[in-house]
């Protein structure tokens, strides 16, 4: 099986099987743009962490794809979507550089599981677990707070509770 | 993104021009270790055709631009427990293990406090596909979260999916108090019949929508076979409750519906291929739909279908249509064969055709004149009659991307290309 490398914006080399590197589009396209010898793919883009993470991904899920023989598609998706589960609990930070790695890189698999988990991390959340969970900046005028709160008082059950009381 | 220490630390000047030496010369000999390094790794060796065959100009090329202090400041994360090594000391002590070590780790103590990730920074189709796996009252708190992201997520769909829990319903909006609802979607989440009194509730809960000029996108989104007598009367409750006098574009996915009496109200209509019925093609075909504009059909799989669209789109049957778009369920081509005959096209104002759909020379030939006449096509049609222009001189035509064998119409399967051959 022919390997490539890809390189992190630091500098770091993963050398990688070329199937499991293609779930990359990105990856994909360079490759195909670039020569046929070249073995080194530059992604100025991402850093060695991140990449190492996101071509674990990428190396779990074409191992487990390419396991059609030896158990039923429902067992694979199953086994698939366990591993995705304990993959994606990784810290808001790391989650948030894996997110824009995934839409760099253009792995769609991973792109739609990190912005899963980042609607796992708002769901049930106020506005204002919403700002400390990452770290947003309210930079509302005080009327211009109150005119937001007050169109979207109708789908928040709990403050119009509170507002009735 | 993030800020960072080293410009935030505006009263050292020289302690910065300083370190940015030693961070040169840490990364110089840094890189010459990792050159090393890299010589002797493994998997390289394992695959030794992989380091003998790169050209030695293709791996400068390679290299990491130099410095990319700006790129690895943004990207480089210490949360990561390989990083969080090298935050209190050089990153000579940690060698190769940690990637700020490898880029000249003198830096590190000068960077700013873990800052939290921006959500607002975040490209906004990722921010829109975050968005759309929240229920509506996480989408609100989000666009509460600051100002970027009021902006970028936009407000003013309401979609109610039915049945609907009571407490649910009690959240309902009346439609005349929220003019900014500009899209309004019904969506039955579960198979099974279409429940009338919960979906009746839900309507009266929306109430009329007050207001002359109001105007909203109104999609039905039904996955259910509907027997004619209930779509008869889903079509009935919401014109009843005054939604499709006020809807500005009518999306139907609903299988064989009939609302040829909605047709009659709604200038815009997107339609699945499975949607449009027969009835539907009659009503058109009466002269029923005298205002509808625009048709969308979606997931065509058949020539049939595209043909039926087509007819429907006909001047003669549907004048007062400006906008077609024809859109296959992707994946297989269909091959449009007009046989010589082709419909009348010349009222439209804008014609978009999916690539999969492979047209006929004559066909071609006709929308070409079309477009000389000032018909607006999408990008993917523009580019196959150009294709065509260029390439007619010959017995020759190359048309259009597909996977199509069909000899009934001439066609010849080449490579990935439909290839007509003029006799």
């Amino acid at each position: 099986m022919r390997s490539i490398i890809l390189r992190s914006c630091d500098g770091a080399d993963h050398v990688v099987a070329q199937e499991a590197a293609c779930l990359s589009k990105t990856v994909q396209s360079l490759l195909e743009e670039l020569e046929e010898s070249t073995l080194v793919v530059p992604l100025p883009n991402v850093c060695d962490c991140t990449l190492r993470k996101v071509l674990q991904y990428c190396t779990q899920h074409t191992a487990l794809q390419r396991r059609v023989t030896d158990i039923s598609d429902e067992l694979r998706t199953r086994e698939m979507e366990a591993w995705d589960k304990r993959y994606i609990m990784v810290s808001t930070d790391e989650l948030y550089h894996l997110v824009m790695a995934a839409h760099y890189l253009n792995v769609p698999g991973l792109l739609e599981l990190c912005c899963e988990g980042i609607a796992n991390l708002i769901r049930g959340k106020s506005p204002e677990h919403v700002r400390q969970c990452f770290g947003l900046v309210k930079n509302f005028e005080a009327p211009e707070e109150e005119n937001i709160r007050r169109t979207n008082l109708w789908a928040l059950v709990d403050e119009k509770e509170q507002a009735k009381k | 993104m993030r800020s960072l220490g080293v410009a935030d630390c505006s009263t050292a000047p020289k302690m910065l021009s300083f370190l940015n030496g030693a961070i040169q010369n840490a990364r110089q000999m840094l890189l010459k270790r990792k050159r090393t390094a890299d010589d002797s790794l493994a998997p390289l060796q394992d695959d030794s055709t992989a380091a003998e065959q790169l050209p030695k100009r293709m791996r400068q090329q390679c290299a990491p631009a130099e410095p990319s202090a700006a790129l690895a400041k943004a990207w480089c994360c210490r949360l990561h427990p390989c990083c969080q090594e090298g935050q209190s000391s050089s990153g000579e002590d940690h060698g190769a293990g940690c990637h700020l070590a490898r880029m000249g780790s003198a830096s590190l103590e000068l960077r700013a406090p873990n800052a939290h990730s921006d959500l607002a920074a975040l490209p906004s189709d990722v921010l829109q596909s975050i968005f759309q796996q929240l229920p509506l009252p996480d989408r609100l708190a989000l666009r509460q979260g600051c100002r970027a992201l009021t902006s970028s997520i936009p407000y003013g769909g309401l979609h109610l999916c039915f049945p609907m829990s009571r407490q649910h319903q009690q959240t309902v909006p009346c439609l005349a108090d929220r003019p900014a609802i500009c899209k309004l979607t019904f969506e039955q989440t579960c198979s099974g019949r279409v429940r009338k009194r919960a979906l009746k509730n839900l309507l009266s809960r929306l109430g009329p929508a007050v207001g002359k000029d109001r105007r909203y996108e109104l999609r039905v989104c039904v996955n259910s076979v509907l027997s004619a007598s209930d779509l008869a009367w889903l079509e009935a409750a919401l014109d009843c409750c005054g939604l499709l006098q006020h809807a500005v574009s009518l999306d139907l996915c609903c299988i064989d519906a009939d609302f040829s009496g909605a047709l009659q109200k709604v200038p815009v209509l997107r339609l699945t291929a499975e949607s449009l019925s027969e009835s539907t093609c009659e009503a058109i075909e009466k002269g029923h739909c005298r205002n509808l504009e625009s048709i969308h059909l979606t997931h065509l799989r058949e020539e049939e279908e595209v043909q039926l669209a087509l007819m429907v789109a006909d001047r003669g049957v549907l004048g007062s249509l400006r906008r077609l778009t024809l859109e296959a369920a992707g994946g297989q081509g269909i091959p449009l064969g007009c046989r010589g005959q082709h419909p009348d096209l010349s009222h439209l104002a804008h014609l978009s055709i999916h690539p999969d759909i492979a047209l006929c020379v004559n066909f071609l030939r006709y929308l070409a004149s079309l477009r000389a006449r000032g018909l607006a096509v999408c990008p993917c049609l523009q580019q196959a009659l150009e294709d065509w222009a260029t390439q007619r001189s010959g017995a020759m035509f190359v048309l259009w991307f597909g996977a199509v064998e069909d000899d009934q119409h001439g066609f010849l399967q080449h490579g990935d290309f439909v290839i007509e051959i003029e006799v």
